[in-house]
């Protein structure tokens, strides 16, 4: 009651920005920098992340070009070698990881789509959510510096085993070796960022939601983020603790993973995937959002199974935390442990198929539309089958040994991961951009785009399936010195990847042209250009600061479309009952 | 559990957020927790160096928490009662608790190293000063909190977030629950 | 804050603290008993005793849905699977053959 008193001038001082944001003088450092609006934490999440994709697709082609022409200096960049090819190499796999799929799927769709689609106006701590992003810039930036050190950036592999990672001979002195240091702490920071950002996510669903909306009425993609944050929370932990003992490992010289001191280097490796594995559901729970709306606004009707496709998600998301140790089935770990963590893997397979299954179930024989965002999303399924099941044959401990650290395993993930985040991400983003920024996409450079991402990436990611089934290692800087497994054939497949690579980041220039041209030129979208259902398009696009001028109600789920006998073939979740 | 609760979406945002921080450390205290525990198990013979832990200041240290833990709760029912005078005595003990907490921790650290043994000198120390010390950051992180809050909360500013400092604190209390037994008690 | 601030009540916290003191006595009466096992069964059964007293009444988890409580025991069941999954290649293994 006392809090009631101590807080309304507060509440009331939120009030006139609410109604008129002109009224609100705002200088350019707190509008665009320091902003505490979930929709302007959403698009420097979102900008950062295309600034880091093209980072570590930069990195990719340098060290590809290696591969296809070992010797050959790499045109815009010179000659590498193999420190340089580690590095890259590590780089890569952490960028595209930790600064582009998570910020991208899950910190700017969560900061965007969370409150508009639940009707409210702002997360539950804006402030909070601010400090997220900024954490985040700092952890970029030292990720980034880590380039210049002297021995420079880290160069162990994403996953950071020790000893490699921990050893002092990579360590001359303390400079030398600081690149490692570095790479630890930005890590580490930026799981703080996405903990602080994970809270908001968690606390704003849970507590903010408008009336009417209850929980089986939220969308999909709001269920996906949530449950992706609480993956994420409960996974990091341990890692975290993890990463705090290989610092110490490195620069304070204690033992933690040091056999001779008594510890174990697989320790580090259970911390490591313990997190690692979860963390691929992170980055997928939130596309499968993505395709729920999509694909129930692009066919017209109704989500297949809602309740069938949440319980699996839950299921998914409890044996996530059981299946780690299918990464490490050739790291002496204990051969019965293997036979479980096959089991588990193969299991949790089930419930992505029923969530795939149910997807393509809303498609059929629905009044199918085909625009840029609609092409993406059917992207996804079909080019994330071929890695989810190929996920399977690896899952199996007896065919993992033998395909374990080859370009199987790279082609397999590549083939969960680029349909997930870049096919994912641009379908989110042609899908949601009329909102983003209240124009459309151009959708002839949209086409363009699709066509050449679908067919090249394809063109880089098959043949190394092929390579690998050969034997060819992926952590081999140059296969000049292992002549009997550098083939004509093998050599060929190694050119055409890299081709398809160099072409495939070709066509994404239309995509960034479109992006840029499309916020100035591009044909105003109106409130509901998709005609979709939920929450946020009742709002203006842009949305206007505080998001609806009135607290809106909800009166259904969202996917009430393709209804025979009203005028329109929609009912959106805002519009009572007629 | 009593009847008399709320839905779970009509908790205040406020404390179910600090619920959400709790739910998170537990994760990575738990992952600590459990490697030492491997480790532990694993190596017998640490049972011997656990003798040079003392057993005493680290009982002291645990009545200090306690107690401090209580004075935060105290704190709580004040502010809810508008109490500003006992709001403001009770945090500052909490304070003063915590900056107990460390001086004790200090001695007993300054007393090991001279004893010989430091965070390099063998796993078992490493664990000990790595989970002592991370514990004794988020000492100090509580008292940092407390502090502000107190701030406030003796003009009578804020005062509900007597309470989510203090929950933060009840959860820098229980790790050392546990620690205590793991470090000390345990030989 | 809002309404619903208050709806958890106070229970005697004096008498948690002295709970708490008591048994911490006890805990470390029970460190110098003979039988080593039984003596860590004890030692550790308090902890999550005296554990399991803060939370509910100095932290006031037992007025708040039962969901609360569900994300704490989650958080605990994550720690020990990460334990139960890792042991096999931690705890057999003597230190001299560790990889």
């Amino acid at each position: 009651m006392i809090e009631t008193v101590v807080h309304a001038p507060e509440e009331l001082q939120k009030e006139p920005a609410h109604h008129e944001p002109e009224h609100h003088p705002a200088s350019f450092w707190s509008r665009y920098v320091f902003s505490t609006d979930h929709k302007m934490i959403a698009m420097q999440y979102c900008v950062t992340s295309i600034v880091m994709v093209i980072v570590g697709g930069f990195l990719a082609y340098v060290f590809r070009w290696q591969l296809a022409h070992p010797g050959v200096p790499v045109p815009l960049f010179g000659k590498i070698d193999p420190n340089i090819y580690n590095t890259f190499v590590t780089m890569h796999g952490t960028i595209m990881i930790f600064w582009v799929a998570m910020p991208l799927l899950l910190a700017a769709f969560g900061n965007f789509l969370i409150p508009p689609m639940i009707g409210t106006r702002d997360m539950a701590f804006p402030t909070l959510n601010m400090l997220s992003y900024w954490t985040f810039f700092i952890s970029t930036v030292l990720l980034l510096a880590s380039f210049f050190v002297p021995g420079g950036a880290f160069g162990g592999g994403w996953t950071a085993y020790p000893p490699l990672s921990a050893d002092a001979y990579a360590r001359t002195d303390f400079w030398h070796g600081l690149g490692g240091d570095l790479w630890i702490l930005a890590v580490a920071l930026e799981f703080v960022a996405f903990l602080m950002g994970g809270i908001n996510f968690l606390v704003t669903t849970i507590s903010m939601r408008a009336p009417g909306l209850t929980w089986m009425r939220l969308p999909m993609v709001v269920w996906m983020i949530v449950i992706a944050t609480l993956i994420f929370m409960f996974s990091v932990g341990p890692l975290i603790a993890g990463a705090v003992m290989l610092l110490l490992d490195r620069v304070a010289g204690t033992g933690f993973y040091n056999p001779a001191t008594g510890g174990d280097p697989i320790m580090f490796q259970h911390f490591f995937w313990f997190f690692g594995h979860p963390e691929v559901y992170v980055i997928l729970l939130p596309t499968l959002g993505f395709l729920a709306e999509i694909f129930t606004t692009f066919s017209r009707k109704p989500l297949f199974g809602y309740k069938m496709i949440l319980t699996s998600t839950w299921v998914a998301a409890g044996l996530s935390f059981i299946v780690w140790a299918h990464h490490q089935f050739i790291a002496g770990i204990d051969p019965r442990m293997s036979t479980f963590f096959s089991i588990t893997t193969i299991l949790i397979s089930v419930p992505f198929a029923v969530i795939i299954f149910s997807l393509m179930a809303t498609l059929f024989q629905g009044q199918i539309e085909l625009p840029t965002p609609m092409l993406f999303a059917l992207g996804v399924v079909a080019e994330f089958l071929i890695g989810g099941v190929t996920g399977i044959y690896l899952g199996a401990s007896a065919f993992d040994i033998y395909a374990h650290d080859t370009y199987f395993v790279v082609a397999h993930f590549h083939y969960t991961l680029i349909p997930v985040v870049i096919f994912g991400g641009a379908a989110a983003i042609y899908y949601w951009y009329p909102k983003f920024v209240g124009r459309m996409l151009d959708e002839r450079l949209g086409k363009i785009h699709f066509w050449g991402t679908a067919v090249f990436f394809n063109m880089i990611f098959l043949p190394l399936f092929w390579t690998g089934m050969m034997g060819q290692h992926r952590r081999i800087f140059s296969y000049e010195a292992f002549p009997s497994l550098n083939t004509p054939l093998a050599h060929n497949l190694q050119v055409v990847a890299t081709t398809g690579l160099i072409l495939m980041a070709l066509f994404q220039i239309p995509f960034l042209i479109n992006l840029v041209r499309s916020a100035r030129h591009g044909r105003p979208a109106g409130r509901n250009p998709w005609k979709a259902n939920s929450l946020e398009w009742a709002c203006e696009s842009p949305p206007p600061h505080g998001n609806f001028p009135t607290q809106p109600e909800v009166y259904r789920w969202p996917y009430e479309y393709g209804m025979p006998d009203s005028a329109q073939d929609f009912r959106p979740q805002w519009e009572a009952c007629p | 559990m009593t009847s008399q609760t709320v839905p779970f979406d009509r908790v205040p945002a406020g404390r179910l957020a600090m619920w959400w921080v709790i739910a998170s450390e537990v994760v990575i205290f738990g992952g600590l927790i459990a490697a030492y525990l491997l480790d532990r198990i694993r190596h017998p013979e640490w049972a011997a160096l656990a003798q040079h832990t003392s057993t005493p200041l680290g009982a002291l240290n645990t009545m200090v928490l306690l107690s401090s833990s209580l004075s935060a709760v105290l704190a709580h029912q004040a502010a809810q009662r508008h109490d500003l005078a006992k709001v403001t005595r009770y945090l500052s003990l909490t304070i003063l608790g915590g900056a107990t907490f460390l001086v004790v921790k200090a001695f007993e650290y300054s007393n090991e190293i001279h004893h010989g043994f430091t965070p390099v000198s063998g796993l078992f120390w490493s664990f000990y000063y790595l989970m002592t010390g991370l514990h004794a950051t988020h000492v100090v992180i509580g008292m940092i909190a407390l502090f502000i809050v107190l701030l406030g909360a003796r003009k009578g500013l804020h005062l509900h977030r007597v309470e989510m400092a203090g929950l933060y604190w009840h959860f820098v209390d229980l790790v050392w629950i546990f620690l205590f037994p793991l470090l000390y008690v345990a030989k | 804050m809002n309404q619903e601030h208050d709806y958890h009540g106070h229970p005697n916290y004096v008498l948690t603290w002295a709970g708490l003191v008591a048994l911490l006595v006890v805990s470390l009466a029970a460190a110098s008993m003979g039988h080593k096992g039984l003596a860590l069964l004890v030692i550790f059964g308090i902890a999550a005793i005296k554990a399991g007293m803060v939370v509910a009444n100095f932290m006031h988890l037992r007025y708040e849905p039962r969901l609360m409580l569900g994300i704490v025991i989650f958080g605990l069941f994550v720690g020990l699977a990460f334990f139960l999954g890792v042991y096999p290649d931690i705890v057999p293994i003597p230190a001299v053959l560790a990889r």
